[in-house]
Parts: structure tokens; sequence; C-alpha cells
């Protein structure tokens, strides 16, 4: 459909404004936009059944959050109804403003879930993978031989579990477990000396160049100081707010000096892509959209942060402001469903791994 | 050309001075990590409202960005150590396993994908642990469970799991007492992991930041811990529970055997080649 | 091209050598085969080749080993990759990526070749493998015959000039087995690449072959000559080769064409007074049947939607020995499933009867556990059973789950050769060991029906004849054994009678010999050979035809 990179941003783009807007407009707003992608573009695959366990935890915590603001929070001049002060906690006058709060709340939690929902629903992971950095390349191997070996577990499992029935072995408590995971490690770890043979047969590890002792060691000091400055930056934001300044520094610096590790590293690793995936046109578009609509939303932030900021108690007013450059950033993120190429819709996935259990009923 | 045995300890023991550096990066990227979950409880106590609010809003975002960053640092600098063929096909197939052990059933938060990242990590060291328990999720998620905007903090909780049973005392000469010790272990963390991961949603239940006349993230430590508290006992008190209970009954049976396994495999696969 | 000088190797911790003073040469564009028993040196030899001894196991190297000029033991697997190929036995082990394409990339991807070349390289090996049609596929999805092609297609895009296959088709099916085989074969002629090649079941390649290593274990030298010189003095070798060392026929045949000139000698030359063994064994005959023992009426089940087995009816007497044969996916192990009650028929009706009393169990209404007290299962897969300590406590584990107490297993142990091994870890023993004591793991409950499931996979000659001999045992005490199996000559050699399974239904059923003849595909070599229904195994064609019968 879109090349994995297309996504990312989309999901950037969307995720920004979901986390930092507490505007229940806008989030509706971003809640229909991505709501509209996923009937349109999602797949009905296990990975896009993720979205159903999202959005329902989504709804749970949605639900929570009302009466859980409601009744620790009694700010306001709406009052609903009054529960007697001596009560810890809840006690007090149980406001509409804290009511509209603790909503406000569960929206936005419920828009970053099926943010993230929508963007599992329509990614391939294979490919999202597949595009891991260089600089994680060791990982990505690590993830990509755990998703290869998964299927084969399955059907090793069941194996196990048949051969132990006919044993006589009924699962009766949690100790009868053991008989099924022994097998199942023990398999595991023979299986992974044949791997690690094969791996090293085809020559894996010519891929990284150790660097010298000396620049590790610098390198691994500059993360370190890197982390460092991140986490004084962070505890003075916490304990001494007057420095802000300098601790909105110290973190700029620090994030800077990760991301210098991050392409130290990149470079130690001298594989090279057999990129499949290839960029069109549609991608183009959406790519830039998603940008200007991070932009837009960046820049008001920055500029104008109001518009994003709502709170329902006094002296604010319940009517949450709206501003339409803010509504279009948010609507560009509808703009994959615009440009999608035909036949994408729904496209049952066929890159899923299926367990062939024919196989095994010969 | 001769070779010797050694302990399957990834190759970072080389220099101990890289080792020493990279505990310490593991630790700092940690304590920002742990920032991360506790931050609703560290907000700035102040009245200056209005770029308090407007911080404690952006705070979840900063923090995820943070905690991706952090988990990429930590990921990238044992890289170096990684480079083995063995050491990858061993984590990459006991992900895999660990992965599968998810899908056993169970009530509520009753889990089996500790049982593998507290023993390897106790058998095999915190580094393996760590790794085990960070790409069990990573693959958790990629494989149905979703990538969900907690992966970085539960990938880096799980591995905090395998880290901290690696720093467990030996006590290989008492199977018993390992196994107890182990179980033990494990209930607590079943339940650490819950109170930590339900942090993440916490901000959000329980709204940022309101009103000029009372401030919210400024509330006193004590009441907004004891409004935590109850938070915790509403959602996902009973689930850590059967997940801790889950632990503790698992690893009091399995450890000893799990752990005869995986120190038969050390002691066949796991050495180093000097050249005489 | 591959030279060795007085190689000598050692295991960590072990005290003697497994490889004494090697030396010999290996030419370019050679097609060498190493056989011999399991753990005779075969497997370490090869991995010399490239460096994985000593580097990956670590060990005493004493000696040389030259490929093309380049030094495994001082380059390891890395420095070797791009000259010498290695594919293992395990093909669900041998990948890292999920995706065809991608797993023969991803040796390229690490070699750092920039992405034009690994298109074309990729390419290529997807054409010189023939698996072109595979590229997309995702590798939990394939065969087993197809993964070790791929296996072998991702080690080909290294472009390598050796490739080195380390028992490549044991855990394969005869007709995998076979296109594996093919593909080597062509690798080697079309393209002339040197293949170093460990291998049991000889039948299919050995005629292609220009020379063979044969490792005999006992602690003498390896054999190293041509196919027939080196044959004649081995002692375990298939049906056709012993017929032939028996019968002096000479030069050897290697296949079963070369063999008919002979067949047809010998058929003209018969001694008088030699019988032919009897047509149809006695407990065949009408008269004195014994009772039924499971009953197959209308079997009808299907897995996913896919119809598995089709109204499948038959019936097994007390003490007959079956064997189940067809293809892969044709049912045996359903069938098999479906008569231990871990499958339960979706229409018909499976019955078994108790041996004492009489009484018929349908598996429908029955449970597991009671289905297990009369029949016992050992499946496919040595290593799905295995968890304990040691053997005896897989023993006493079973007991345990029958319900019934630990015994003494000193006559089991003993029938199966395993007394040695009674405290030893499971796991840490042989393939074959490991099928011997999932075996008495199911046996040690004395159930009266005995089903296997391709016991003979990744046995070697030795193990298999262990096993036949078993077998003849079993079923001489009056055991009912029904097998599932592709191996042709172990049929011939125990079974009375051949269930032919094809789509999930029976095809054919009848005595061994009749539908041996009558079988293109499922007959012996001696039957093959000699077409006629009364010769099956070489001890047939030997009561017929030997000189010195008595």
């Amino acid at each position: 459909m879109f090349h994995t990179l297309t996504w990312v941003l989309w999901l950037v783009a969307a995720v920004v404004p979901a986390f930092i807007m507490r505007n229940p407009l806008y989030l509706a707003l971003l809640l229909g936009a991505t709501w509209l992608l996923y009937t349109t573009l999602g797949r009905t695959t296990p990975m896009g059944s993720s979205w159903g366990s999202f959005v329902k935890l989504g709804v749970f915590l949605f639900a929570l959050a009302i009466p859980f603001n409601a009744l620790s929070i009694h700010i306001g001049q709406i009052v609903l109804f009054h529960l007697p002060e001596s009560w810890p906690i809840i006690g007090g006058p149980i406001t509409l403003e804290a009511v509209i709060a603790g909503a406000v709340s569960g929206l936005a939690l419920l828009t970053i879930l099926v943010v993230f929902a929508a963007f599992n629903a329509v990614v391939d992971h294979y490919q999202l993978l597949r595009a891991t950095p260089s600089f994680l390349f060791q990982a990505g191997v690590v993830i990509s031989i755990a998703i290869t070996f998964v299927p084969q577990m399955v059907i090793s499992a069941r194996e196990i579990r048949q051969a132990q029935r006919i044993r006589g072995h009924r699962f009766r408590g949690l100790r009868d477990l053991l008989p099924l995971v022994i097998p199942l490690l023990a398999n595991s770890l023979e299986r992974s000396i044949q791997l690690a043979e094969t791996m090293e047969a085809r020559g894996f590890g010519s891929a990284v160049s150790l660097p010298s002792r000396r620049r590790a060691l610098l390198s691994q000091l500059g993360l370190l100081a890197a982390l460092v400055g991140v986490l004084v930056g962070l505890s003075l934001l916490a304990f001494y707010p007057q420095a802000r300044v300098w601790a909105w520094l110290l973190v700029a610096i620090g994030v800077i000096g990760m991301l210098a590790f991050f392409a130290f590293h990149g470079r130690q690793v001298k594989r090279t892509r057999y990129r499949r995936q290839s960029w069109h046109a549609p991608d183009t578009v959406v790519a830039v959209a998603s940008a200007i609509s991070l932009a837009i939303v960046i820049v008001v932030r920055l500029t104008a942060p109001d518009t994003f900021f709502y709170s329902p108690y006094p002296p604010n007013s319940l009517l949450p402001a709206f501003d339409p450059l803010v509504g279009v950033a948010l609507l560009l993120l509808v703009m994959p469903v615009l440009v999608a190429p035909r036949g994408a819709a729904r496209e049952a996935s066929n890159s899923e791994p299926a367990a062939r259990d024919m196989e095994h009923v010969a | 050309m001769t070779a010797t045995r050694n302990r399957l300890a990834l190759v970072l023991d080389r220099f101990p001075l890289q080792r020493a550096l990279n505990a310490a990066i593991l630790v700092v990227a940690s304590l920002i990590g742990l920032g991360s979950f506790f931050y609703p409880f560290l907000l700035p106590q102040r009245s200056d409202q209005f770029n308090a609010m407007a911080h404690a809003q952006d705070a979840p975002l900063l923090f995820v960005v943070l905690v991706v960053l952090c988990l990429a640092a930590v990921l990238s600098s044992l890289a170096s150590g990684l480079m083995n063929a063995k050491l990858i096909a061993v984590l990459g197939i006991l992900t895999a396993a660990n992965a599968v052990l998810r899908g056993v059933p169970g009530p509520a938060g009753f889990t089996l994908i500790f049982l593998l990242p507290i023993v390897c990590g106790y058998a095999y060291g915190p580094t393996f642990g760590f790794l085990l328990g960070v790409f069990s999720l990573a693959v958790s998620a990629f494989l149905g469970f979703g990538v969900g905007p907690w992966l970085p903090y539960q990938m880096f909780s799980a591995g905090w799991v395998g880290l901290l049973s690696g720093c467990l005392p030996r006590l290989k000469r008492h199977p018993r007492a390992e196994a107890v010790m182990l179980a033990i272990w494990g209930l607590l963390l079943g339940f650490t992991f819950g109170v930590l991961m339900n942090l993440w949603f916490w901000p959000y239940v329980f709204s940022a930041g309101q009103s000029e006349m009372y401030w919210e993230p400024g509330l006193d430590l004590v009441s907004a811990l004891q409004r935590y508290g109850v938070f915790y006992t509403f959602t996902s008190f009973w689930w850590d529970l059967l997940r801790a209970a889950g632990n503790f009954v698992l690893l009091l049976l399995f450890a000893a055997p799990v752990l005869r396994l995986l120190r038969r495999f050390q002691q066949r696969f796991f050495f180093e080649v000097r050249a005489t | 091209m591959i030279r060795f000088e007085h190689l000598s190797y050692r295991y960590p911790g072990a005290d003697a050598t497994i490889l004494q003073d090697l030396s010999f040469e290996i030419a370019e564009g050679e097609f060498l085969l190493v056989m011999g028993p399991s753990g005779a040196g075969k497997s370490t030899l090869l991995r010399c080749l490239n460096g994985l001894v000593p580097h990956f196991y670590g060990g005493t190297v004493s000696g040389e080993v030259l490929v093309d000029g380049r030094d495994p033991v001082a380059l390891g697997p890395r420095g070797m990759a791009d000259l010498v190929g290695f594919v293992l036995q395990d093909p669900e082990a041998q990948f890292v990526v999920d995706r065809v394409e991608d797993e023969l990339a991803f040796a390229l991807e690490n070699q750092g070749l920039p992405p034009i070349l690994m298109r074309k390289r990729v390419e290529e090996a997807l054409d010189q493998i023939n698996i072109a049609h595979l590229r997309h596929r995702s590798v939990s999805t394939l065969s087993g015959g197809e993964r070790q092609r791929v296996a072998i297609a991702a080690v080909m895009t290294l472009q390598p000039r050796v490739l080195v296959l380390d028992e490549p088709t044991s855990q394969l099916d005869p007709q995998a087995a076979e296109e594996v085989l093919d593909t080597l074969v062509k690798l080697n002629q079309d393209l002339g690449l040197t293949i170093i090649l460990s291998e049991h079941r000889l039948e299919r390649v050995v005629q292609y072959v220009d020379r063979i290593l044969y490792f005999s274990g006992n602690g003498q030298r390896p054999i190293l000559g041509e196919p027939r010189q080196v044959l004649s003095q081995v002692e375990l070798t298939p049906p056709l080769i012993t017929l032939a060392k028996a019968l002096d026929w000479s030069p050897i045949p290697l296949t079963i064409k070369e063999g008919r000139r002979f067949a047809r000698k010998a058929a003209r030359h018969r001694p008088d007074g030699n019988k032919a063994p009897e047509a149809t064994p006695p407990s065949q005959r009408r008269n004195d049947q014994p009772p039924v023992s499971i009953s197959v009426k209308g079997l009808g089940f299907s897995y996913n939607g896919h119809p598995a087995l089709q109204d499948l009816s038959l019936d097994v007497r007390r003490g007959e020995f079956v064997a189940l044969m067809g293809r892969n996916g044709a049912g045996k192990t359903t069938l098999l499933k479906q008569l231990v009650g871990l499958l339960r028929p979706d229409q018909g009706r499976v019955q078994i009867v108790a041996p004492t009393s009489g009484a018929a169990m349908d598996t429908r209404k029955a449970s597991v556990e009671e289905i297990i007290q009369y029949v016992g299962y050992v499946p496919q897969n040595p290593n799905a059973l295995l968890f304990n300590d040691t053997v005896r406590q897989e023993l006493d584990f079973t007991r345990h789950g029958h319900g019934l107490p630990p015994g003494e297993y000193e006559g089991l142990l003993d029938t199966l050769g395993l007394t040695e091994y009674a405290s030893h870890y499971p796991r840490d023993l042989s393939v074959g060991e490991r099928q011997r004591v999932a075996l008495a793991s199911i046996l040690v409950a004395e159930p009266q029906v005995l089903l296997l499931d391709e016991p003979t996979r990744g046995l070697d000659y030795q193990q298999k004849a262990s096993l036949v001999a078993f077998l003849q045992r079993e079923r001489a005490r009056g055991r009912t054994i029904i097998m599932a199996t592709h191996d042709v000559e172990l049929v011939a050699n125990c079974a009375d009678r051949v269930i032919l399974l094809g789509d999930g239904q029976v095809v054919v059923d009848g005595p061994t010999r009749q539908v041996m003849s009558e079988s293109l595909v499922f007959a012996s070599q001696i039957n093959k050979l000699f077409r006629d229904p009364a010769l099956l195994t070489v001890e047939d064609a030997l009561s017929l035809y030997a000189t010195d019968a008595s």
C-alpha cells in the first residue's frame, strides 16, 4: 500500500497532536480522521485485530476517568451534587467541570490509542522490522529470528502437548505445565545451535567492524554524558523550576548527543539493504501532508498554545476554542485515504505467516 | 589452536572499563525511564499554572520520546557485545519461545512471559536477562498485541525484570533455596511491573492541570500517591495479583528444571577460542 | 582444490580424537559422498571445511586443511563464507528472516554488497535452484523439501565454489529428498560445483557421486575411493548392493537399471532346490484369523476445512503388522491420531477392542486416558516427548501418567539396547537412541497396539537394522503394530500388510508382497529388480538365488 516510512511519518504527525492537545474539539476531529483511515485502509489481519483490544482499553479507561476525576477533584462552579465532606478523597461537591475534565482526559487517551491501533492495522509489521536503523542492527536480527521461529514453535508446542497426552499426561494444575515447557525450551536451545552455525557459515558478523578500543570507549563516554545531561535537565525541571532554561538546554544537548551516538554506531555497521519497497507518488503526497500537519501543530504550539489547552474549570470557559488552522492540520491526516492506490482498501495481507498445519498431518 | 571454556557472559567482559561504562549507561538510562513513569508525582509544584500546565500536557510526549531514545541507546551500546552469532541465535529463539509462552491462557494477569527473563537473567547474567525481556515484549507487539504507545515502557520494564534477576545472589549449591528465592522474587516483580505500567495511564485518568485556585499536578506527594493508590486498586490490582501469584507458583515449580536445562546448555556450547 | 594434511581433531574435554591423521585431496568439481554411522566423525570433518570446527565448537586441531589455498582454521567461518557454502540438517532451524527472498539476501547484506549486485545474485540463486515461484512466500509456509532448497539457495547467493551439506535430507520424506538431491546433482553437473555431501540415503545419489569417503567408526581409518570399490567394503548398504555383494555380481550395480542385467542372468541360472518364500504368510490365511483389534468404519475428518480423511474403513487384527504408506499429506498421521483418540471422527467411527474383555471402545465417547491403555502412539519427533533428567525417569513418567506403579524396566531397556543409558540425560543421546527412548517410554505401559509414526526418520543403516530386529521381535510376541512410514525397505522387511492412503482414502489394502509388486512407487529395491511378488527383501532373493542357500 504505502511505504513503511510514509506510515511512520503519518504516525508521528498524528501522535504528536494526540499527546499535546487537550482541546476536545481537536481530539474529536483527530479521532474521526483516524477512524476513517482505519475503516477504509485497515487490514483484517491478526495485526489489525489489536485495534479491538486497544479501542476497548481506551473506552474502558475513558469510562473510568470520568467518575475518577469527578470524585476526587472538587473544583468548579456547577455543582451536581454533594458528598459529605468527611469522606476521604471523594468528599465534597461533585461538579460538572470535573466530569468534563475527566471526559476530556479520557478522550485524549482514547485518541492516542486509536491512532496507534490504526497504525498497527495499516502498516506491514514485517517491513517495519526490515526498516530497523543500522545502529539497532543486532536487535533487528534478534527480533527477526524470533518472529521467524514463532510459527514453528506454536506447532512444536502442539506436538508436545499431544505427545505428552498420549503418555497419560493431563493438565490438572500448573505443575503439569512442566512436561510442556521443558521440551519446548530444550528444542529451542538445540535449534539455536544450528541457527548460529548457519549464520556464521554465511558470514554473519562481517557486517560490523568493531571500532578501535579507544573510539569505542570514547563513544560510550559520550553517550553516558548525554544521558547524564538529560537526567540532570529533567531533575532540574522537576525540583528547581527556576532554572528552566538551563534544564531544557541540558535536555536538548543530551538528546543531540544521543543522536550523535546513534549516527556513530550506525556507521560501524557496514551492511547494505536489499530494499524491496518502492516509493511512489502517493507516498510523497502523504509524507508532505503529514509534514505540513506536524509543522502547523508545532508552530501553533510554540506561538499560540492556548488553543490546545482546555480546562473546564473556572475561570476558563466551558466552551473550547477552535482555530481553523489547526483543524486543517488535523484534516490533512486523512490524506492517505484520499490518495490510496485503488484496490488497496481492505487488502487481506498475504504477508502474514500461516502455520502449515497440513504438513504435519500426513 | 586450543579453546577454553567460559561463561555465557557477553563479550563486554573483554574490557572491564567498557563493562563499567555499559553498566553506567544502563543505570542512567533506567533512571530516566523511571522518571518517565513517576513524573506525574514530580511535576513542579508552583502556582504559575499556565506554563506548568502546558508543560504538564507536553510531558507525556516528551517522556515517550525520551524513553524510546534511552532504550535505543542502551540496545545500541550493548550491540558490540552482541556480534556473536550464538548469542543472537539463542536470544532470538528464546524470545520466540517466550512469545509462545505468552500465548498460554490464564485468568486476568496471569502470564508466563516473566518466567524466562527471570530464570535466564539469573542463569546467564543481567545483560542477557535485560535483552530477553526487551525483545520478548517487542516481538509480542509485532506478533499481534500491537505496537502501542506504552510499548517502550513495557520493554524497559521487562528488561529491568531480567536485569535485576541477574543481580540476585548465586545459590547454585542449593536448588531448593534457588527456587524459593526466584519465586518470591517473581512475586515482587509481578506487582512492581503492574504498578509501574499502570502509572502510564495515570495522568490521563487523573487529568493534569486545571485551575488557578487549586493546583493539581502540584498536589502534594502524599495525596497524589493516595489517589494513585485508589486508582491502582480499582484497575490493575487484581490483574497484578494474579500475575504475581502466577509468577510465584510457576517459579517455585519450574525454576529448578529450567535452570538445569539452561546450565547444561551453557556448558556444552559456550566458550571462547584462544590461539596458542 | 581441497587438501587435508595429517588433520587430527579432538573435541574439548574428550579423550580420544575423532579425526585422526587424515590426509587426502578432493579435486575441483568432484561430487564426494561421505557416509558412515552417526558419531563416526562425518559431521566433524565437514565442519572443518569451513572453519566451524574449531571456531564454533572449540577443541584441538592439528594438521592442516586448505580449501583453494585458504585455511579455514585460521580464517574461521566468516572468512570462508564466500568460498564454502554449508547447509545443515534441520530444515526448521536455518532461517533468520521470514521471507524467502530476504533470506537469500541475508548473506549478501552481511557482506555489504551494493543493492544492484544483490538483486542479481538473488535472481541467479532463485533460478539455479529453481525456486523462483517461492520468492514471496513466508518460510513458515514451506514444506521441508522446499525449505532445504531455499537453504541451499541462501548459501549459493555468495557464489561459493564448494558446497558442503550435512545430512540435508534426513528429516525429509523421499519425494522431498529426491528434489534436494536432484538439485545437488544439477549443481554439480551443470555448474561444476564441488559438492561434499553426507548422506544415509545412498540409493538416490550413489550413481552420481565420483568418490565415497566412508567412516566406519570403529577407530579404523576412513576409506576413500570409487563408489563400487568402497561399497564392496562397507558392511551395511542398500538392498541392491547387499545382494550384489552376496551374489558376487561384478561390477557392483548402483542402480536398478544396472542391476536388471544381473537379475535376468540370475533368473536364468537359478540353482535347483531353492524355493521361493511363501507368497502368503500363514497368518493371513482365511481359516484362523485372530480377533479384530481396531475397527474403522466410514471415517471422515476435516482439518481447517480440508478433508483429511474420507470414508475410510479398515480392520486391523490382533498381531498384525500393518504399514501405512502414502504421500505426504495423504492422511497417515491423521489416521494414526484418530486411532489413539487425539483426534475424533467427524463422520464414521473408530473402535478399539480391549484384548481381555473384548469390549469395544468408541473413540468418540472414550477419553484419551482410556484409549492409551490399549493403544500406544510413538510420534514422529521424539524430542517432543523427552524432558526428564534420566531415561528411567521418562519411563516412570509414563507409568505415572497411566496410573501404574513404577517398575524395574530391565527387560525393556535390554530389548532396546538402552541399559547403559538408563541414567543418562535423554537429550544428550544420539537421534537413534532418542528414538529408542521414546519407544521405551510408550512401551513401558504395555499397550496391546503400537502405533509408530515415521520411526526411521534420521536413522542410519545400523540403527535401522536394530529397529527392524526389534520390531520383528515385537511382532513375534504378538503385538499389533501399525506403522506410518515412507521407508519402503522397512516395510518390506517387517510388515505383513500394506495400506496405501491417497488423499485421505484407502487406495490399496493388501498383503505386502502383493501391494508392493503391483506398485511402481512403493516397491522395494529387490522387488523392482526382479519384478517377482515373491521377492521383497535380500533374504528372499538369497533364498532363491544363492548358490549355497543352506
